[in-house]
């Protein structure tokens, strides 16, 4: 799944085994379990106190587990201290070293390995030339913008080639343009180099846009790990499809292949997935597969929304949003709602308050089991 | 649903330590020196006002059937409340002016009144003696301008006068930090329902800004009961106060039980304004900085 | 509003002068040619100086004031900044009860220190020795470092501790290389506090020296009770400029602390 590397592969394949961290009595994360593959991109992704960043923090070794093992290329982590872990990390507020230009702060863990002066010069260099800031290397930290003191972070945290590169968090201090460029020079070093990335964001375009593969975490659990494509696409629960993207949702009860709500019955028949159970539930639908149409226009199959050739449903658009290339609607429906993404054609559906009638392609529904009944 | 970006922070909940933690192993030593090099011999104190020259009581029978030392202890609080009080009736407006100023006025009135507790004591107090002496600055300044010359010098005025200028900080800091934090639209506010600004000054501003009063006097009156070298050599002989007594008793008469029962008054005074502190503190909701003043 | 603004520093003015002017006499007088110190001077001469630096008694409690002042500006610095570090890192009874055990010698009257210490430095022999000395004003002096260096480490970013243990730095590297500078300031003004309470201290001084180890305040004090000489105002003059040197250093390190967070 991950994306072909330029250069050779250096990073090591990171496992989590059962990590588990307790504080007194709170649980903040419990029996997290996952397999990195070496060279892998992998965001953890979740809401604030969710455990996404304990876990980074028990991989750096800034929290001791309570339970569990970390092994990193096969090694294990657990008992080793911080300083002997030889991780790279850049941190959410930079860290940058306040009293040292850039140079002797991207100098600072090459002298902690002691190694020769000029292999210090040459990969410092080199980790200057890597982030484009050979020029900067005598400012100190304070006379440098935002995104130029992230890009010393970064520097200081691969000049070494570590075999693992920690991110917590490294771009929510920037605003957006320089977060995009940002990412898009991060995805760059990463192919250059090779090595393993944990990347930690609560910002869902970041982790769609950076990973090979998104860690979903909430309450101190991980809810799904995939592929971003599968994660959006297939999310497995409610959390998931509500955190990773937009989506349209509708209340109801499942049975037997059959989803029911205020607005009518839907067959599941042929959605892609049509669970076993059977129970409370949630209908989603993705914006983008939702087709918006005025509510006199005549629904496009069976007018009671329960054929299989195309479901349908009337709603009233609550909000308008002119985002650009498209024009998102919040649409209230019966039983739920959510936002539906239109492609802007110059015509408009209607205003707020106006009726409208969402139509989709039944494949495109996923049934997801409430986790509120 | 949390998609809106969340400034810094992990979001980890507090750590709860058990044990020492390897950051208690640095605080354990300097506090057993201190318990060593200061709590100890403060204890020792105490324990020779009982046992000498016997075991027993008898010292503080001396300290409280002895008009003298009552009278003593009466003129100590005495002079630590009117040391008090003058500090408060100064540096009220004092604090208030700089509260209320430009940041660069602020800053220079900071410095002006932290100078003098940064400038040697004993400097301080040989240059009131130059001034106050009969033939001094001051007698020097009221002749000139044709007024009878005064005798200042080895009174408790003179003690109040070299005292309370040290004292200062104690009582402006504190208010000014209270000060600070009120909004002045308050005070406004009460003019615009028709109070007079004298009338909304003493009903809405001074009542917000008591806390900060209080918090001063109380560590002012702490700090006036051990001031020494001020009343040794600014005020009279007859007039002493406890810790000058104390000193006489323990280096020139060698008299160890009763000067550690003045120790002891002494403390016990000290520590019950201390818990005067903690209660009014408590009972305000209050957070006393009495470490203000060695910052800066 | 304007008027009583103008009423306000009437009033603020005169206060001033109280707390900055007066100690400012004694430069003028310790230039006096006379015998006495009767304000003000009439004529100009360096004699009290010269007095000063060439009588054994005022050079040497100089000395040694100087002395004991940096040594015990070392020790107390070394030890307040550990155990700030170590308290900006705990919480709870513990920090209350430390905290407050290690600011207790700047609010316990002296005197009672004092008369504890003088009790045991009879016992052990420690009465006007350098040791004596040093153990004395280290206790007064802790309190300004801690609450200097606590101040600083409270804005201190502990992400960068962090971000040198993972660079490979062991703890105690880390804060030697990390830590320290970053809070350079508060200890830097800790240390300069540190100096002035010892070189500025009586009380309990007065309690532990003997005529052989004097410091300069003591000498002040006991010569200030006998004869009264203008040698005292060259005295005064000299210690004030040390001391004010010390407190305008340390508070210039403060502001400009400020200044850069």
């Amino acid at each position: 799944m991950s994306p072909e590397h330029s250069g050779d592969v250096t990073g090591a394949a990171l496992q989590l085994r059962g990590v588990t961290k307790r504080f007194g009595s709170f649980t903040a994360i419990e029996d997290i379990s996952l397999t990195i593959e070496p060279g892998e991109f992998v965001t953890f992704l979740g809401p604030s106190g969710s455990g996404k960043t304990t876990t980074l923090n028990c991989i750096a070794g800034f929290e001791e587990v309570t339970a569990g093992e970390i092994l990193l290329g096969g090694n294990s982590l657990t008992s080793l201290p911080i300083h002997k872990r030889n991780l790279g990390m850049v941190f959410q507020g930079y860290a940058l070293f306040p009293h040292m230009t850039v140079e002797k702060n991207i100098a600072y863990p090459l002298k902690q390995r002691k190694l020769p002066r000029a292999a210090i010069a040459r990969d410092v260099a080199f980790a200057l030339e890597t982030v484009g800031l050979t020029e900067f290397k005598d400012r100190m930290p304070t006379q440098l913008s935002g995104g130029q003191r992230q890009r010393v972070a970064l520097a200081r945290a691969i000049c070494f080639g570590p075999p693992l590169l920690l991110m917590d968090e490294p771009l929510s201090a920037l605003d957006k343009a320089l977060r995009e460029q940002l990412q898009l020079e991060i995805r760059r070093i990463h192919r250059e180099l090779g090595t393993t990335v944990v990347f930690v964001t609560h910002d869902q375009d970041e982790a769609l846009a950076l990973s090979d593969r998104i860690v979903v975490f909430d309450k101190g659990r991980i809810v799904q790990i995939g592929t971003p494509r599968e994660l959006y696409q297939n999310p497995e629960n409610v959390f998931v499809s509500e955190f990773v993207g937009e989506s349209v949702m509708i209340a109801g009860s499942y049975a037997d292949g059959e989803f029911s709500t205020e607005a009518g019955r839907f067959s599941t028949a042929a959605a892609s997935s049509s669970p076993q159970w059977s129970g409370p539930a949630q209908m989603m639908i993705r914006p983008e597969r939702i087709g918006i149409a005025g509510a006199e226009a005549s629904a496009p199959a069976s007018g009671d929304g329960s054929g299989d050739a195309v479901h349908s449903v009337r709603g009233v658009i609550e909000d308008i949003t002119y985002v650009g290339n498209a024009v998102k609607y919040r649409v209230g429906l019966p039983g739920g709602g959510g936002i539906v993404r239109s492609q802007d054609i110059g015509g408009t559906v209607g205003d707020i308050g106006a009726p409208v009638r969402l139509s989709w392609n039944p494949a495109d529904a996923r049934i997801l089991a409430r986790e509120d009944a | 649903m949390t998609t809106a970006t969340r400034p810094a922070g992990s979001g980890a909940p507090p750590r709860a330590r058990r044990g020492l933690g390897p950051y208690g192993i640095l605080v354990l030593p300097v506090i057993l020196i201190v318990v060593l090099c200061f709590v100890v011999p403060m204890l020792t104190v105490l324990v020779r006002a009982v046992t000498e020259p016997e075991p027993g009581l008898q010292n503080f029978a001396w300290l409280f059937a002895s008009d003298h030392t009552l009278a003593l202890i009466g003129r100590t609080l005495r002079l630590a409340g009117a040391a008090t009080l003058i500090t408060a009736l100064i540096g009220y407006p004092y604090a208030y002016a700089m509260a209320t100023a430009g940041p660069r006025v602020q800053a220079i009135m900071l410095l002006v009144v932290l100078l003098p507790f940064w400038t040697s004591m004993m400097v301080r107090t040989f240059a009131w003696i130059i001034i106050l002496q009969n033939n001094g600055v001051l007698n020097a300044m009221l002749t000139g301008v044709g007024l009878p010359p005064q005798s200042l010098l080895y009174t408790q005025t003179a003690v109040l006068i070299g005292m309370c200028q040290v004292l200062m900080p104690f009582m402006v800091l504190p208010m000014v930090a209270v000060m600070r934090s009120i909004d002045m639209r308050i005070p406004l506010a009460a003019q615009t329902f028709g109070a007079p600004p004298v009338k909304a000054f003493f009903t809405v501003y001074l009542p917000m800004s008591l806390p900060g009063v209080l918090s001063g006097a109380l560590i002012v009156f702490i700090l006036s009961l051990g001031f020494y070298v001020t009343p040794a050599l600014l005020g009279s002989p007859r007039e002493q106060i406890l810790p000058n007594a104390l000193f006489n008793q323990i280096v020139d008469l060698l008299n160890w039980g009763q000067g550690g029962a003045l120790a002891v008054a002494l403390l016990v005074t000290v520590g019950l304004a201390f818990v005067l502190v903690y209660l009014v503190t408590r009972a305000l909701g209050l957070k006393v900085n009495v470490a203000g003043g060695a910052q800066l | 509003m304007r008027k009583s603004r103008i009423a306000l520093y009437a009033f603020c003015v005169p206060v001033a002068l109280w707390l900055v002017a007066p100690t400012l006499v004694v430069i003028p007088l310790s230039f006096t040619a006379d015998r006495s110190l009767a304000f003000p001077p009439r004529e100009f001469s360096w004699r009290w100086y010269e007095s000063f630096f060439s009588s054994s008694q005022w050079l040497g409690g100089l000395l040694n004031s100087l002395q004991i002042g940096l040594l015990v500006a070392i020790i107390a610095t070394v030890l307040g900044t550990l155990a700030a570090y170590g308290l900006s890192r705990v919480s709870g009874f513990r920090k209350t009860f430390s905290n407050s055990l290690l600011v207790l010698p700047m609010l316990v009257p002296s005197v009672i220190f004092g008369v504890g210490l003088y009790a045991l430095f009879l016992r052990m022999g420690l009465v006007g020795t350098l040791p004596g000395f040093l153990i004395a004003h280290t206790m007064l002096a802790l309190p300004y470092v801690v609450v200097n260096v606590g101040a600083v480490l409270v804005s201190y970013d502990r992400q960068l501790e962090r971000a040198a243990w993972i660079s490979g730095a062991s703890k105690p590297k880390a804060f030697l290389t990390v830590t320290v500078p970053a809070i350079m300031p508060g200890v830097a003004s800790g240390f300069l506090f540190a100096f002035i309470t010892s070189f500025d201290e009586v009380i309990v001084s007065m309690f532990i020296s003997n005529p052989y180890l004097q410091t300069l305040p003591v000498r002040m004090y006991s010569s200030l009770q006998r004869e009264v000489d203008p040698t005292i105002a060259a005295a005064a003059s000299v210690i004030m400029t040390i001391t004010t040197a010390a407190a305008l250093i340390a508070i210039f390190a403060r502001t400009r602390r400020k200044a850069d967070t």
